[in-house]
């Protein structure tokens, strides 16, 4: 059984078709990279993954763990291990940080019968995954994304990965707007979380991540379809070629 | 006891109830519970000459625009201190802020045994009205007296006032220990109506923590009418924070004064929740120079409640601040009113002045009038204001679902997170974490969590 299987899946906002017959399956211990140029339907891939609900699924189907995700809420996705690391993390004015991580943390605990946590345990679970993606403390206390950096977000969006500790991940373009070094450290990051009982998608416009997280799959995205999979050498192809040489391709 | 009267013109009724009040006022007069009439009759006798002449206010007068009151011209309220009030101590514990000095009355009427004094400290005189009427009765007419405008409520409250809270806080007593005045309305068989009158001074240089809980434990409708003076000494401080958790057949007025002088503070935190029918009118007057004035205010409407926040702040005094936050929460059918007037009259310059409004709507049907007043009579000042509308936004819900919080705890993080911005202006933790109670739950019941 594939941990995600994606069966001819078509999609689309406001009467708009934008994802046209998508195939794509992910197993444990794989990484995948999507790859594509702006506007192919990376992010309403992610999106209809992690279950926003402007997506429309008009055709197909998304299993998970061989259950049928659309009919979960997006509050239950996440509990049943599937995280999006948002490509544009939200602000929430009011609301710490800290607040925010402890709840997700004992939402997904308590779904999975596991007793609740207190801010003090809380603490010491999310300053192991602060310092894991180089992150300072004083964070914690400010409002969720409010005022923090382009990096400093994405660090976040990391962390919250680290924190739950989500069967299938999917990173939504991470590496925009990062410096290298921000970049190397949340790869570092993410290396570290993966493992045999995980899997990760990447979704991307360059191959610049992917020099420091080795995909075992890349598939390219053109207008709403994968046009070409392959192993992490497409990437360098598409790094030097773009990808332009594939919609031709595609139109023939 | 509903007035049955075929003809629905308000006028009418308005007229009818006016008189039924005025002959109720004769007819007490000649009772045997009249005696308390004869404290201050004079101003008595005028104001229910006064609200005979100019009736209650409707929907033409300005000020009442978009706060219809015939709900409460449908009753006839009696006074309720006939009740027997078999109210115990564990029956209002809800209400009670522990380490605390608690005033309790009961429809209008002070309950010594339900209060407790115990942590008054020395400096500070604190219990009812005609308890210290004799010690203080000048202070008490003078302060009682020294703004009177023509509003039909507080005429009302003049003719019929029974009782209410005595606070004076001596020169350089700094009261540390908050001190809660508790006005429950207990049930009778029927419609009942209590005009608490409450007379707070605090002297130059003093400092005071008070509270006003306004709670229902009735079956029957009923009226609280409350009229509140507050004069606060050169360099004193006074927090003034009002929890309004009426029952749902409670009608709710409140007509407040406040006095500022020189250099002095006033920080009040007005939390509104309860009633069918609320309208706090807060008039501000900053006659001193340099005095700084914070005016907070939390109103969470559901089902067809109508909440109206009425704020005046009239600046006299030069270099003087003011600083006001109002913000709604409104579902259902509720319907949330703001008037925000600020004045700065020639004397008052450099004064700074700050006004915002913003309102959470949560349903197509709820509605909010809100109206900035600015009148300002100097070139030397900085005024703004602001209001907003919003909705809960999408993007955020869906962020915090996406982690595993369910849609209703993310609107809750998300409606909670608007509110606290509020409660944060509560200096006293007792306070704090008291009025968090009722406002957690009253979210709690709005998202149906």
């Amino acid at each position: 059984m594939s941990l995600l299987e994606i069966k001819n899946l078509h999609a689309g906002i406001n009467g708009n078709d934008i994802l046209k017959g998508i195939n794509l399956e992910v197993n444990l211990g794989e990484v995948h990279a999507i790859m594509g140029p702006n506007g192919s339907g990376k992010s309403t891939l992610a999106g209809v993954i992690a279950g926003r609900n402007e997506y429309e699924i008009k055709l197909g189907q998304i299993l998970y763990k061989n259950k049928d995700l659309s009919k979960m809420t997006p509050e239950e996705r996440a509990r049943e291990g599937i995280f999006l690391a948002f490509q544009y993390p939200v602000e929430i004015p009011g609301v710490t940080n800290l607040y925010f991580l402890k709840s997700a943390f004992n939402a997904i605990r308590k779904y999975r019968g596991l007793e609740e946590v207190d801010t003090l345990e809380f603490l010491s679970v999310v300053r192991n995954g602060a310092e894991l993606v180089g992150l300072d403390e004083s964070f914690l206390n400010r409002p969720v994304n409010e005022g923090f950096s382009g990096g400093e977000k994405k660090r976040n969006e990391v962390l919250q990965m680290a924190i739950l500790q989500p069967t299938l991940s999917i990173l939504d373009e991470t590496d925009s707007g990062l410096d290298i070094d921000a970049l190397k450290t949340i790869a570092e990051g993410v290396n570290k979380m993966h493992s045999d009982s995980n899997a990760i998608v990447i979704v991307t416009h360059y191959q610049r991540l992917l020099n420091y997280i080795m995909p075992d799959y890349v598939h390219v995205l053109i207008d709403g379809k994968i046009v070409k999979s392959g192993d992490k050498n497409l990437a360098l192809v598409l790094e030097d070629k773009g990808y332009d040489w594939l919609k031709v391709q595609d139109a023939k | 006891m509903r007035i049955e009267s075929i003809n629905n013109n308000l006028f009418i009724k308005n007229r009818q109830i006016v008189h039924w009040y005025k002959s109720k006022f004769y007819e007490l007069e000649r009772s045997s519970d009249g005696a308390i009439l004869k404290l201050f009759y004079n101003s008595r006798q005028d104001a229910i000459e006064k609200l005979a002449e100019i009736g209650f206010p409707t929907s033409k007068d300005e000020e009442w625009k978009f706060t219809d009151i015939s709900p409460i011209l449908n009753f006839e309220f009696l006074l309720g201190f006939k009740a027997n009030n078999v109210i115990l101590k564990q029956d209002i514990e809800f209400a009670i802020i522990p380490n605390a000095v608690n005033i309790v009355f009961v429809n209008g009427i002070y309950a010594p045994e339900l209060s407790n004094l115990n942590l008054l400290p020395k400096g500070v005189i604190a219990c009812n009205i005609l308890d210290s009427i004799q010690n203080y009765s000048n202070l008490i007419e003078s302060n009682s007296r020294f703004f009177e405008k023509d509003n039909a409520f507080v005429q009302l409250n003049t003719a019929f006032w029974q009782d209410g809270a005595f606070i004076l806080v001596q020169p350089g007593v700094d009261v540390e220990v908050p001190i809660q005045l508790v006005f429950v309305s207990n049930g009778l068989s029927y419609p009942f109506v209590s005009h608490p009158r409450n007379v707070i001074i605090a002297q130059d240089s003093s400092q005071l923590k008070l509270i006003e809980t306004y709670v229902g434990i009735s079956e029957s409708y009923y009226m609280t009418n409350s009229v509140t003076k507050i004069f606060i000494g050169k360099e004193s401080h006074v927090e003034h924070n009002k929890i309004q958790i009426e029952a749902t057949n409670g009608f709710h007025i409140e007509n407040r004064v406040v006095r500022l002088s020189k250099l002095s503070r006033y920080a009040a935190n007005s939390i509104s929740l309860g009633s069918s029918l609320a309208r706090n009118e807060l008039n501000i007057n900053i006659d001193g120079e340099k005095a700084k004035c914070g005016l907070k205010g939390l109103t969470i409407g559901t089902d067809k409640q109508v909440l109206d926040d009425h704020t005046s702040i009239i600046h006299s005094g030069a270099n003087s601040t003011s600083d006001e936050v109002y913000k709604f929460i409104l579902s259902d059918l509720s319907h949330g009113i703001f008037n925000g007037k600020i004045v700065v009259l020639p004397n008052a310059q450099r004064t700074d002045s700050r006004q915002t409004n913003r309102t959470l709507v949560l349903s197509d049907d709820a509605k909010i009038n809100t109206k900035p007043q600015l009148e300002i009579f100097n070139d030397d000042v900085k005024c703004t204001h602001g209001a907003t509308v919003g909705k809960l936004d999408d993007d955020q819900i869906f962020y915090l679902r996406s982690r595993g919080i369910s849609l209703e705890e993310a609107k809750f993080m998300l409606i909670n997170s608007f509110a606290s911005e509020i409660l944060k202006s509560i200096s006293n933790h007792e306070v704090h974490n008291f009025a968090q109670k009722f406002i957690a739950n009253k979210l709690k019941k709005l998202i149906s969590l």
